[in-house]
């Protein structure tokens, strides 16, 4: 069993296209494996996946009206619901707005020297 | 309201950042407003209006191609096209050459075609405004 550690540094990279967030959706593939385990660490834009206020209603070109927006407190709940472990960097909550009591459920906030025993806990660390 | 021609320069490929489909938002509004677009599309770019993007299913969203209905900028390219053209504006899409050609990526939508900076310097000079979205690293 690998665990690994991806911590995800940008927000809403390519979300409209992408309907959802592709580190994230890179890692939820990861952990379905049987011999894999992840940890996401939300830092930087990245912490605003966690905040349960956002709400994506998608874009329209002419007719055409994207019917699934990206929806990141779902895709976090499903990551976990999978054996995901999700993490949010506490220092970078407030540069968002956004206290612990904005996190979507099951999110944990860790503080700066929190990350150094992360990343000596886990075979491999991925920063994207 | 007045006729306006807009140029545009983006260098940002799709599905990778938010800059090219900012870029798209902003000349569909254009479109509905019967402005004349012009956009020269440069480095990744190129990509925007590629003729082989394809939808996929979505194994983490539990989605088949259908239900994925997977957004396709060419589609968007397109739209903005044909939006233009009903509210009597145009759209003038460019493909860099060099930059389609080193990329393979050739295969694009109708009413895109080849150039580079000498069209995006006649339209500066033209144009009522241009915005260049630059890529960043």
């Amino acid at each position: 069993m690998a665990s690994l550690l991806c911590i995800c540094d940008q927000g809403y990279r390519a979300s409209v296209e992408e309907q959802d967030d592709t580190v994230i959706w890179m890692a939820h593939m990861l952990q379905r494996e049987d011999n894999t385990t992840v940890a996401l660490l939300l830092r930087g834009s990245a912490v605003n996946y966690a905040s349960r206020a956002q709400e994506s209603v998608g874009v329209t070109f002419g007719d055409w009206t994207q019917e699934h927006p990206a929806d990141f407190p779902r895709d976090l709940a499903r990551f976990r619901d999978d054996g995901g472990r999700v993490l949010a960097l506490a220092s970078d909550l407030p540069r968002y707005g956004l206290t612990d009591a904005d996190l979507v459920d099951g999110v944990t906030s860790v503080g700066d020297a929190d990350v150094v025993g992360l990343v000596a806990e886990h075979d491999i660390v991925s920063f994207w | 309201m007045p006729k306006k021609t807009l140029t545009f320069m983006v260098m940002d490929p799709p599905f990778e950042s938010t800059r090219s489909t900012t870029a798209l938002r902003l000349m569909q509004i254009a479109a509905e407003r019967g402005y004349d677009i012009n956009v020269l599309a440069y480095e990744g770019a190129v990509y925007v209006p590629f003729g082989g993007q394809a939808g996929h299913p979505n194994p983490i969203h539990g989605n088949d191609v259908s239900q994925e209905n997977h957004p396709l900028p060419r589609e968007w390219v397109r739209i903005i096209g044909e939006t233009a053209e009903k509210n009597s504006g145009t759209l003038d899409w460019v493909n860099c050459g060099m930059c389609a050609d080193e990329r393979g990526a050739n295969d694009v939508v109708p009413g895109v075609r080849r150039g580079g900076p000498p069209a995006l310097a006649a339209w500066m000079a033209e144009s009522d405004n241009t915005l260049i979205i630059p890529t960043r690293g």
